[in-house]
This record gives C-alpha cells, structure tokens and sequence, in this order.
C-alpha cells in the first residue's frame, strides 16, 4: 500500500494521466453544451411562435417529443425543465464514466510505477558491488562472463543487472520505494552462490553489496594468471600460448569423456596485476575465488636466452605432506622447447582437476580420467627440469591412492 | 564468421589423379577433410594452411600400388576455406556444416621469442563415419539375440599435435612458392622452380607425386608445384590426418602405413600415439578380414597400452582384439585378466565391460 501511495503522483502527472484528464474536460465540457443547447433554444422558439400549433412542431422537432396541446407559454418552460432533467441524469451519467475511467487511468499507472521503477528517470543508477564471503573474502569475485544479479522488491517484477568484473549497474533510480527492502538472486555465477541469501537490501541506499561464496559442490574450473614481470611481448606470447593450450585442454577432455563435461566451463583469466600477495593472502583468495590454480612467475634472461619461472598455486588441493604450493617450474622460452612449457602447465592443470574431482567425490573413474590424461602429457616432459619431477611425483601417488598400479612409464 | 563473398572449393586427388572444382553443395558421398584457415600472423598462416592441405591431398589414394585384390576406395576430398580461423573445437566443427567433410584440420601460427611455431588441431565430426559406434564390431551370438555384438567407436575425436618449429629460412620460399589458398599456388615449367607459367586454379590434376613436389596439369598449363615441408623434421599432422581419412574410406593398409609414420615420431605427444596404435589395431583386424593379411591388432593395442596404461578406450581396443581371437587358445584367459585389471578405470557397472564379462563367463 505504502508503493502504491508513493507511485500515486508520479501516475497523476503521468502521460497516461493527462490524456485522460483532456478526456474528462472534454466529456464535462460537452455534457453542459448539450444539457444546456436545447433548453437555451427552446426558449426561442416559444419566444418566436404565436401560434401553439407551429411552436408544438419545431419543439418537437427540436426535443424528438411534442409537448402537450393547449398549454400555455409559462406551462410549456415547465414541461421544458422537466424534459430537460430527464437528458441532464444522462449527461452526468457520461461525466461520471468520465471520472471514473481518469481515476482508473491514474490507478492503474499508479499501480504499475508501484511495480516498475522508471528506468534512469531520476539520479544516478543503483551500484551493485560483489564480494567474497568473510572478513577475508576476496575484495572482488571473478564471475564468469554472463553472470547476473536479480533484485525483487516486494509486489514488483524482478530487475537484472549483468556484473562487469566484481560490479553491477541496476538502472533505476536510487530513490525508487525509499525504507523499502529487497532480496537479491544471482544467475550465471559459476560455482557461485550468495552467502546470506535471505539478506534484505534497502532500498533508497545508492550502494550495495552483495556477499557470494563458492558452493561446496561446485567444480573449480578457473585459471587465474598474474602478470609475470618484467611485463611485455614475451609474457604476452607466454601467456597467449599457455592459456590456448588449457582451453583447448578443458574443451578436448569435455568432448571425449561425457562425465567430464563440466569442463567446457574451464575458464583462464589474467588478472592483470603482479602477485605480490602473502602466504596467506593467497589461500584466503584461492579459497573465495573458487579457482583451481593461480599461475604467477617472472622471466630471467641468461646471456641470449630467456626462462620463465612458473609457481602454480593448488591451494587446498595440493597433497598435504608435499610442499606443492612452493614448486617452480623452470623453463627456456624458446620455440624447440615449447611442448616442455606448455606440457608442463597441462600437467598441473590436469593434476588439479582430479584433486579437486576427488574433493567433489566424484567416481574415481572420472578422476582417473584425468589422471590418465596427465600420464599421457607428463611423458613428454624432461624430468629434469626444475619444478617437474616433484609434479610427477605426485602423479604417481594421486594414482596410487585410488588403489591403481604405479605407471612404469612415468 | 563466414562472409557474403565466403567461397570454398574442393580438391579430388585420385591415384595420380587430382582434380579441383568450385563447389557451394553437400557431396555426402565423398569422405573429406576440411582445412581451416589457420591463425596468426599472415600470410604465413595462410600459407602454411596452404602447405598443410597440399601435404594431405598428397596422401589420398584411389586403390593401392600393385592392386593385386583388386580394392576401390571411392573418392576422398581435401577442401579448404577462406572463413574466419577457429579458436576452439566447437568452432572448427561448425565450419564443417555445408561441406562435403567429416573432419576438418585447424590451428594457428605463433611468434614465441626469436621463433615462429604451429599448432595443429584434428577435430572430427561425431557421429560421422566411423565414430557413430562403427569404428569396429564384433557379432556375440553366444550371448543370445539381445546382446548380439559390441563395437567401438573412434578412440578421440579431437587430436592435438606437437607444435611444429617453423623454419625460419623459409619464409623466402614461402613467399615466391606457396600461395595463400591452394588455388594460387605457383606452378612452375620444371623442378628447378624458376620459370612460373600459371597457378593451380581451381581445377588441376597430378600427374606425378613425389617428396616436397608433384606435377599438375590444369586447363591452362602443366608443370611443377612445390610442396615444401614446414619444419627440418617431417611433420606427422598431414600423415595422421591422411591416415584417418583412410579409415574413413576403408583403406585398412594404407592407414596402417600412415600412422606408423606416426607412432614413429617421439616428439608425437602420447595422446596422438595412442590414438594411431588403437587406430591401428582396428585397421589391422579389418585388413586380415579383408585379404587375410595377418592381424596385428593385439600388438597395436597393446603398444598403446604401454604408452599409458590408464585409458579407458585402450582397454576397449585391446578386449576388442581379443574378441576377435577369442577361438584361438589363451584369448579367453587375456581377455579376463586384462578385464579384472583394467575394471577400476570404468564406471560401475558399465554395460561395454559387463558384455565382455559375460562373453568370459560363457566362455568357461
């Protein structure tokens, strides 16, 4: 009730409301001409006839009822009165439809604003920020491209907001349905969901913020990359190549191995900054991001020749008695040992993906799905490259804890 | 994203035969590949998609050398595209519809330090050919009219290859010898590569094949195209693309010498490798049901289940070959142990491995 006494004068200086307002005069105006034109020339013609016989035929004419014979003029203005009344209930019956269907009008748009705020009418667009659940969470959420937020007030059709980065833009203005409150949904998020999804959002606040966490049971299907300094064409070609080679690894797996169709949303992004987070930091944010790996590194040059040095981060994923999280794999940008770099980044990737499906409790038959894709990759690297034989070591003992024979070929 | 002016065209190559026509129809009789432009910095990129097709179209055969059993065959197709280049499986795929190809051939060029690499993508249409649940069959009449064979079906259907180090010493001969579609391509009065008298066009025909080179006729001249390789060493996409066209025309020997080429090569990544033994395998047993030669396939299954014991489809092959021996004295006893020590890689109750069970189960 309070939504519709809000909207009332917006719908009353509505378009809506002025049109039927035009309508009323125009009715009322026209009601009094016709309930006066005849009575007005009636007169004239009592006025102009001598004759009761011709002044009996032109009101006739007039009134579509001839009036009595024989009476007299001030008798004929009462029987005109009366035959006057008997048109003017009709007329006003016409007016009143008139109000009513303007009272309608200004209701119904009332009614309607009280469901829809007006797109961008007044003030500045409500500002919708995402973050990571706790006082720890990410300050900003990577969500997938598409992903949205719904708001829905009370008595009112759900509004989306598409979310850039960790940011979302609600065109209404700001002071739609002010004290009031609404509940907010999330679409497209991922492994996302909303924290506290009961939260309750006042409406007339400018800003919101809107607290998301991974689900439990969500894959985790991101590969985040941190800028590797000192930043340029090279990272650029290192990063163009090793995210190409994991797409094309997510879509293959997905492809040729039904239970592991999930892998079509294995996504790689950059985050466009270097990693100079702590220890800590860094798993606080593994945590809340929902990623499956974080890749950070620099490159060195060594007279002509260029390495790159690459820490992939598996967070609580990595083996517990093995100091994953502190490998570094060290490798020689160079054309011929190309399969090594990108290989060596699959294996990783593969290697977090059946951590994680163990996570998840999926069959082991769909971890050794990626297991044994590993396999396949971690033969065409030299394990004497830094950082490679502790991950093929633990390789080996992911498949050995799924009670499968060790591999001779590794 | 295909344009207004988009335009594809089809290369026929039979033995010493190849024709090219401009064609915009569904040939579905036809067993085709489709060579995608590729990405990257042009024209190299083009030229190398180029060079790619070339290479390939020169592994199509009508019948084999010596054709003592008289085998056919039909046609196959190379066909490439002047479209937008891929960037993901899904997006090759679709360039395939509207075409005469059940595969099509994609990848992209990249500049890393002082150096310039090719990655090379396979992507085959499913439920085409042989990966409808074709690709091999087995009849199980011991197991009663209900469960009367087992088959299976290509073992991947997306192949990824090893990056190929493109020779730097020769983008000078790309430049003067190969075009960027094969319809440019220059041809040459002889092997000397000096005197150009035309392009290949849109219609030619080979009259002669050899390393690196073919000779061509087309309505307008004849003379010598140049065919040069990509890297100092033989790149196996062209052999592993030919070999599975082979298999989609049936031509079981001629796979089989292809995707040697290929298992040969160490720098093949595994996938790829296990991919051709399994390949193989099936090829073989079709071989030896088709002249007699001898089968192999046991051996091939089982050189893919050295490389990685741990996948699904290699197990599948190998059971299969097994099956097919499964008269012969031992095949029964492999077949279940190869059965009880591979069952941890299935799902629960899977109904591919419950039939094999139940052909070990009446067996004994």
């Amino acid at each position: 009730m309070n939504a519709f006494l809000h909207a009332l004068p917006t719908a009353a200086t509505s378009p809506y409301a002025f049109a039927a307002y035009v309508v009323l005069v125009a009715a009322w105006v026209v009601t009094v001409w016709l309930r006066n034109q005849p009575y007005r020339k009636s007169l004239e013609i009592v006025k102009t006839f001598k004759d009761d016989r011709e002044r009996n035929k032109s009101l006739a004419q007039l009134l579509g009822d001839s009036p009595p014979a024989h009476l007299k003029n001030d008798q004929i203005l009462d029987w005109l009165k009366i035959k006057s009344s008997e048109k003017t209930r009709a007329y006003l019956l016409i007016g009143v439809v008139a109000v009513l269907i303007t009272v309608t009008v200004i209701v119904v748009v009332a009614m309607t604003t009280a469901r829809t705020p007006a797109a961008g009418s007044i003030g500045s667009p409500l500002k919708i920020r995402v973050r990571g659940a706790g006082n720890d969470g990410a300050n900003c959420l990577p969500l997938p491209e598409g992903a949205r937020i719904g708001v829905n007030a009370a008595n009112a059709a759900p509004h989306f907001a598409t979310i850039n980065g960790c940011e979302a833009k609600l065109d209404w203005p700001v002071d739609w349905r002010v004290g009031q409150t609404a509940h907010v949904t999330v679409e497209n998020a991922g492994g996302f969901v909303l924290d506290e999804p009961n939260t309750a959002y006042t409406l007339g606040n400018p800003d919101w913020e809107v607290v998301m966490r991974s689900a439990p049971k969500a894959p985790r299907l991101l590969v985040q990359v941190n800028n590797y300094p000192p930043e340029g064409p090279l990272f650029d070609q290192f990063y163009g190549i090793v995210s190409s080679k994991i797409r094309v690894l997510g879509d293959r797996i997905a492809r040729d191995h039904p239970a592991c169709d999930y892998m079509r949303d294995l996504r790689v992004e950059k985050t466009g900054r270097v990693d100079d987070r702590s220890a800590n930091r860094t798993l606080l944010d593994w945590r809340s991001t929902n990623a499956l790996l974080f890749l950070s590194g620099m490159f060195r040059r060594d007279g002509t020749t260029d390495y790159v040095r690459s820490t992939p981060f598996f967070g609580e994923l990595a083996s517990k008695d093995a100091d994953l999280n502190s490998l570094q794999l060290e490798l020689r940008i160079d054309v011929s040992e190309l399969q090594q770099t990108t290989d060596s980044h699959s294996l990783a990737v593969l290697y977090a993906l059946a951590m994680d499906a163990r996570r998840l409790g999926r069959p082991n038959d769909v971890v050794l799905t990626f297991l044994g894709e590993a396999v396949s990759v971690a033969q065409s690297i030299d394990s004497s490259l830094p950082g490679v034989a502790a991950l093929k070591a633990q390789l080996r003992k992911a498949i050995q804890d799924l009670g499968a024979p060790i591999p001779p070929v590794l | 994203m295909r344009s207004a002016s988009t335009q594809w065209r089809v290369s026929l190559l039979g033995l010493l035969l190849a024709s090219a026509v401009l064609v915009n129809a569904r040939q579905p009789a036809l067993v085709g590949l489709l060579v995608a432009p590729f990405a990257g910095e042009q024209p190299l990129a083009s030229q190398t998609a180029t060079v790619l097709q070339l290479q390939t179209w020169q592994t199509l055969r009508l019948a084999p050398p010596n054709n003592t059993h008289h085998l056919s065959f039909g046609r196959g197709i190379v066909q490439w595209a002047e479209w937008a280049p891929p960037a993901v499986h899904s997006e090759a795929l679709a360039q395939l519809s509207n075409t005469a190809s059940q595969m099509v051939l994609w990848g992209r060029v990249q500049k890393l330090g002082n150096g310039v690499v090719i990655q090379a993508y396979l992507s085959v249409a499913p439920n085409s050919g042989p990966q409808a649940g074709d690709m091999w069959r087995l009849d199980l009449p011991e197991l009663g009219p209900s469960k009367t064979s087992i088959g299976v079906s290509l073992p991947a259907t997306f192949f990824e290859f090893a990056p190929i180090v493109l020779r730097l010493d020769l983008i000078p001969l790309f430049n003067s010898r190969v075009g960027t579609s094969p319809a440019n391509v220059p041809v040459y009065r002889d092997r000397t590569f000096r005197d150009q008298v035309g392009v290949l066009g849109n219609a030619f025909q080979a009259t002669e094949q050899g390393p690196d080179v073919a000779r061509v006729k087309t309505p307008d001249v004849e003379g010598w195209i140049s065919i040069p390789g990509l890297s100092t060493t033989r790149n196996e996409v062209s052999d592993f693309a030919g070999g599975m066209i082979r298999i989609y025309r049936r031509d079981w020997g001629g796979a089989i010498d292809l995707l040697q080429r290929v298992v040969d090569a160490r720098d093949q990544p595994v996938g790829i490798r296990v991919s051709s033994y399994l390949l193989m395998s099936a090829a073989s047993r079709k071989l030896h049901d088709q002249i007699g030669e001898p089968d192999r396939s046991l051996e091939f299954a089982e050189a893919a289940e050295r490389l990685n014991p741990y996948l699904r489809e290699t197990v599948k092959y190998k059971c299969m070959a097994l099956l097919a021996r499964r008269t012969q004295p031992d095949a029964i006893r492999q077949l279940d142990s190869t059965v009880k020590a591979s069952s941890y890689l299935f799902p629960k109750d899977d109904p591919w491995l419950a039939k094999v069970t139940a052909v070990v189960g009446r067996a004994r």
